[in-house]
């Protein structure tokens, strides 16, 4: 790993409008991306860390293109992708992967599974019909899967499985670039171990970069090497694993940390932040955290707090108290 | 030692399937305390729902068949209730909540008239007090403005609203057994924290006795005095908490508690169980976890392992549990 930027992301946001009423008169706008900025190393993992409505997901769609971004750039290797022209774009399209959540429904049914993971090598023109077989049972090996599954159907594989056949659709294009949204949340315990390793693989022998988009903190501890936590649509702090896991400086983290359960017998479960994430349409007024921090002050209902470098090392927090 | 308040005693149930009969659950036997908090853990399909549903009786009749064994609730055999007498209990006495709030509750009823409804039913309440006491139940667990929540529909809550609303609906005839299947499973990890703790205390506080479903273990640390290892319908391990998380006989537990990841120790890789769950349809004549197993000899071929020992039980060949000194280990206190 080195310290050249693979991916730079510089105050992106994406807002949703609010349809409401007969005519789908616009009513205000969600802000599920409100400025978010990171960089990602080459051949790092990524952690961003969030609840459900923080906006992590939009994140990574955005990134991607899936959604038109509101503001902000993305660069790729430096170029920022929305100068590139069609043609540029089309062609970087492989470099930059997409991993789902969801190993049941992002496979088609009736397609074979070496023809789907053998499908966006065609279409991207990158081999020829007949080399395709073997790439495909390359690929196929990397990902834990054998060549006789080849001619199979997706239901005839268990989650794990099919979420490696997710990934082995995305590997085969050779990517330097993968965004894994929750990959793991859908699978089963014992399962879940099998791609972490992977992912760790694909880092350290592959040079593959990551972006990895999960609630799970203990597996974002494991895995990552930098680490964004999310809140309504902002980041409220970023550092290297061990920095943000040994010193969580933020409220949120800190309560994000302390709910995780461990398997200690003698702990209980620790409730530090309040109430649920409110309505992303609705943000509190100052810090957006402010009503479920429990050392929220006066300040901290009017003031928004900046990002702000503590230390050296790239850790940044915003939080008044800090 | 007091009498267990739920005995399931070599409980054995079926479903049928195209490939035929599915054995979800086979000779399945625990004990809950009065008060006690007993974890059920284990993967997708091992049967630890299924457990839970044939406790409250909501296993579907087609399809479900009860092959041996019997549930004893305070004495009583459950499986031999007829379905008013089980009617009876149900909600009352026994009491579940399920891992979505929101499909588990009536979408075109308010919040007030789902709450009411088992207070006028099981304790005989007129209308005007079940409503005083179901708004007061809203406080109890957590929920602010308890006024015009009774007059709000599902759809209206969080996630984490509707499951404070579902305890507040299973505690409302106070339960002498309260089953949580998956509780927290679909919220975030900070509700989770908010959502065991209100079980918590709602438990100590009512004497209530709590079977806890998750696939977490680190959610049976928290919260479990005793744990329930299950794998393919059957129990592979059970014992107090803290002696089976520390000292797991069974290498599906071990397997289970190496392939999470650890706070603050990053080990370079994880374990990871190799293989997958087998089919309940065709199991095999001899120990299920064999084929994944990284200790499996000839021997493991050759029977199914009975689940051995008295406090701490494993069904492994190899657990070293056939010996009297494990027999022995005393039954700590139940944590508070």
């Amino acid at each position: 790993m080195n310290n050249e930027y693979l991916v730079e992301v510089d105050g992106l946001k994406k807002h949703f409008p609010i349809q409401n009423g007969l005519f789908g008169q616009e009513t205000g706008q969600l802000r599920a991306v409100d400025g978010v900025s990171f960089k990602i190393r080459k051949g790092s993992i990524f952690g961003l860390v969030g609840e459900s409505g923080s906006g992590k997901t939009t994140v990574g769609r955005t990134l991607l293109g899936l959604y038109e971004k509101t503001a902000g750039s993305v660069k790729f290797r430096g170029d920022d992708l929305a100068q590139l022209k069609p043609k540029q774009l089309k062609a970087l399209r492989p470099k930059i992967q997409l991993v789902f959540q969801d190993p049941y429904s992002s496979l088609n049914p009736r397609m074979r599974i070496g023809d789907a993971i053998g499908e966006a090598m065609l279409e991207h023109k990158l081999c020829s019909p007949a080399e395709l077989y073997s790439k495909v049972v390359e690929v196929m090996k990397i990902c834990g899967l054998s060549a006789q599954h080849y001619n199979r159907f997706p239901h005839e594989f268990s989650g794990g499985q099919r979420q490696r056949i997710g990934i082995a659709r995305a590997l085969i294009l050779q990517p330097d670039f993968i965004i894994a949204d929750e990959p793991i949340s859908a699978l089963d315990v014992s399962i879940q171990a099998q791609i972490i390793n992977l992912f760790s693989d694909l880092r350290d022998d592959h040079g593959v970069t990551f972006l990895f988009i999960s609630h799970d903190l203990g597996v974002v501890e494991h895995l990552c090497d930098d680490v964004a936590v999310m809140y309504l649509g902002q980041i409220v702090e970023t550092a290297d694993r061990d920095t943000l896991f040994r010193q969580p400086l933020h409220p949120y983290t800190q309560a994000l940390l302390a709910a995780v359960p461990t398997l200690d017998p003698d702990s209980g479960p620790v409730a530090m932040a309040k109430g649920e994430i409110p309505d992303p349409s609705q943000p509190p007024t100052g810090c957006r955290f402010n009503t479920r921090c429990p050392l929220a002050t006066e300040r901290c209902r009017v003031d928004v707090p900046a990002l702000r470098e503590i230390g050296d090392a790239g850790h940044r927090v915003s939080c008044h108290l800090v | 030692m007091s009498q267990p308040l739920v005995r399931f005693n070599q409980l054995s149930l079926s479903f049928a399937s195209e490939q035929g009969r599915v054995r979800a659950v086979q000779d399945v036997s625990f004990d809950v305390m009065p008060g006690q908090t007993v974890g059920i853990v284990g993967e997708s399909g091992c049967g630890k729902s299924v457990t839970a549903m044939s406790l409250m009786g909501l296993l579907p009749p087609q399809a479900a068949r009860i092959d041996g064994g019997e549930i004893l609730f305070e004495g009583q055999n459950l499986l031999a209730l007829r379905p008013s007498r089980m009617a009876d209990l149900r909600g009352n006495q026994l009491a579940m909540i399920f891992q979505e709030p929101m499909s588990a509750l009536n979408p075109v009823l308010t919040i007030g008239e789902q709450l009411v409804e088992p207070l006028i039913r099981h304790l005989g309440d007129s209308p005007k007090a079940a409503w005083t006491k179901a708004t007061a139940l809203l406080s109890e667990v957590g929920l602010a403005r308890a006024d015009s929540l009774m007059n709000s529909y599902p759809h209206q809550l969080s996630g984490g609203m509707l499951q404070r609303v579902m305890i507040a609906m299973a505690l409302s005839c106070k339960p002498k057994l309260l089953i949580a299947d998956e509780p927290t499973t679909a919220l975030d990890v900070t509700v989770q924290a908010q959502i065991l703790t209100l079980l918590r205390e709602q438990a100590q506080r009512q004497q209530m006795a709590l079977m806890l479903i998750t696939h977490d273990l680190g959610v049976i640390a928290q919260m479990a005095d005793h744990v329930v290892v299950m794998y393919a319908g059957k129990i592979v391990e059970q014992g107090p908490t803290a002696d089976v998380l520390r000292n797991p006989l069974h290498p599906y537990t071990q397997g289970l508690i190496a392939s999470r990841p650890v706070p603050g120790e990053r080990r370079r890789r994880l374990y990871s169980i190799p293989g997958q769950v087998p089919d309940l349809a065709a199991l095999p004549p001899y120990c299920a976890f064999t084929e994944r197993c990284a200790r499996a000899t000839d021997r493991c071929r050759e029977g199914i392992p009975l689940l051995a020992g008295n406090t701490r039980q494993a069904a492994c060949f190899f657990s070293g549990l056939a010996q009297s000194e494990l027999t022995a280990v005393p039954q700590p206190e139940p944590q508070q």
